[in-house]
């Protein structure tokens, strides 16, 4: 299995790189399978991004998987808290790590034999192609489900509480030629609307090649108001 | 669509809060803890609110500056009422509440002990505003002040979300009728919409009513006149307080009367909440 993989990335309009809060991660490696992760770092909390960091970087290895996931979680809750203790803070910041970064996630491995599985929490997406076809978005299959406001993980273990309620797995078989696209909420909600609602495909809707034509890309979309402004992440993967 | 900008440290929205300082608020709020006065008892729940605003504001690399916030006291005159480093100043950015507290005070609460009891807690409570109770209630004049100030703030901020100002009083008007005072503040209006004017009416009294849609149901002119003085709520807050299980729909107002200490929190919690922050 060889993997084409690219990657975008921009913070929100307003924001400087520094401020982007999302994640993205995924390894090269070979051994049972290629994984692939984004986060998004919410902005109501602080140090969000190195809670968004921590996560992809534990998928990736391979440490996070669903149905053991709040001891997965433990040693990555107490290396935030030990960064964010390491800091001189004011007392409002104090007070706001108390109550934690949160975060949403979404994971993909591909496994040697022609298996995907994902794992995924809160409103980051994972989507499906073949020859054009959205055969999968997960875990938000619509465009209206973006209105709600899902759960997210939490680098504090008591904002976790019904952690199995929120965090969904799926799985399916990929071939090669398939294209899989992981993305934060924005992007995802641009897409679905695009390839759902407008019945374009997945590619169409992502007309750029480059970082220099994806961030153009993006400026238009948010000033037709067609993109929320937000963090945007994408990983773009092709299975060769 | 009004009400829809985004707010961004490019981009603020202001909070103003006119505070009634008449002689009346050194009376007892009855049915608050302790029986404070109603004038100590606000001044905790605005240095309480604006540690929340910070709070809400403060990310990694210091407090970003979505809000811009003033207080105008009205009593035996009419004045900015932020006390030590930011007196006399009206709109302060968020980032100088936080570093310009009067003083921290060590305050203790009651938290959760984990087992379904409660423990003591010191936790620091910063204070910006203190309490004050004398003279009058002019309130058309302190109307007329924030109108001043707002037509200048918008003239800095012209496309922001507009203003909101929450006029806070346990009386009637000792200056006149305040209606065209606050009609004018009403007026005024950012290229997303017109500045809002909420109204919270203290009392110890039965017959609380919170976000009204209609003069019916109000006791007296004095409410009614108090309702017709307050804005529409905007959508984004009125889905806010449909969530706390409130009865509003789109004629709803920001106006709250006869209110205990709680209903004012709920009721400010509910305003300050941003619909679209970047």
């Amino acid at each position: 299995m060889r993997l084409y993989v690219q990657r975008f990335w921009c913070p929100k309009r307003g924001s400087t790189d520094r401020e982007y809060e999302d994640a993205i991660a995924f390894n090269p490696g070979t051994g049972t399978g290629r994984r692939l992760a984004v986060a998004d770092g919410a902005s109501e909390s602080s140090f969000a991004r190195l809670w968004a960091n921590l996560l992809v970087d534990a998928y990736v290895s391979g440490d996070l998987v669903a149905g053991t996931l709040t001891d997965q979680l433990r040693p990555l809750q107490q290396r935030w808290s030990a960064e964010v203790a390491a800091k001189p803070l004011p007392w409002y910041a104090s007070e706001k790590a108390r109550t934690g970064a949160f975060a949403a996630l979404a994971g993909l491995t591909l496994c040697r034999g022609g298996i995907w599985r994902s794992l995924a929490a809160g409103d980051c997406c994972v989507l499906h192609v073949r020859q054009d076809q959205l055969l999968t978005s997960f875990p938000m299959e619509s465009t209206a489900a973006f209105d709600s406001h899902p759960r997210l993980l939490s680098s504090n273990p008591d904002r976790n509480q019904g952690l199995d309620q929120f965090v969904h797995a799926a799985c399916g078989r990929w071939q090669p030629g398939d294209s899989f696209f992981l993305m934060t909420d924005a992007l995802a909600a641009y897409v679905l609307r695009r390839a759902i609602d407008a019945g374009d495909s997945v590619e169409a809707a992502l007309p750029f090649r480059r970082p220099a034509g994806f961030k153009r890309w993006v400026e238009e979309r948010r000033d037709e108001r067609s993109l929320r402004n937000d963090d945007i992440s994408l990983l773009r993967v092709r299975v060769i | 669509m009004p009400y829809q900008a985004e707010i961004s440290r490019v981009n603020p929205t202001a909070f103003l809060f006119l505070i009634d300082q008449s002689g009346s608020m050194e009376d007892p709020w009855a049915g608050n803890d302790g029986g404070q006065s109603k004038a100590d008892a606000l001044a905790t729940i605005i240095n309480r609110l604006f540690t929340e605003i910070v709070i809400k504001c403060s990310k990694d690399e210091g407090v970003r500056n979505y809000f811009e916030i003033g207080v105008l006291g009205y009593g035996d005159d009419v004045r900015p009422a932020l006390g030590s480093g930011l007196a006399g100043r009206l709109f302060v950015p968020v980032s100088e509440i936080a570093d310009t507290p009067i003083r921290v005070e060590d305050r203790v609460q009651k938290v959760s002990d984990g087992a379904g009891g409660l423990v003591d807690q010191t936790v620091k409570f910063p204070v910006w505003f203190e309490p004050r109770a004398k003279g009058g209630t002019p309130m058309t004049e302190a109307l007329t002040q924030a109108r001043e100030a707002l037509d200048g703030w918008i003239g800095q901020h012209p496309e922001s979300f507009p203003p909101i100002v929450f006029n806070i009083t346990d009386g009637e008007s000792t200056d006149g009728d305040p209606t065209p005072a606050a009609d004018a503040v009403r007026d005024l209006a950012t290229t997303d919409g017109t500045a809002l004017l909420f109204t919270i009416h203290l009392s110890h009294h039965r017959g609380k009513v919170e976000f009204p849609d209609g003069e019916q149901g109000l006791a007296d002119d004095f409410a009614r006149r108090l309702f017709r003085m307050s804005s529409v709520m905007p959508p984004h807050l009125q889905r806010e307080a449909q969530a706390e299980g409130f009865g509003v729909n789109d004629q709803s107002r920001g106006f709250v009367f006869n209110a205990d200490s709680a209903a004012v929190i709920q009721f400010l919690d509910i305003g300050t909440r941003p619909a679209n922050l970047r």
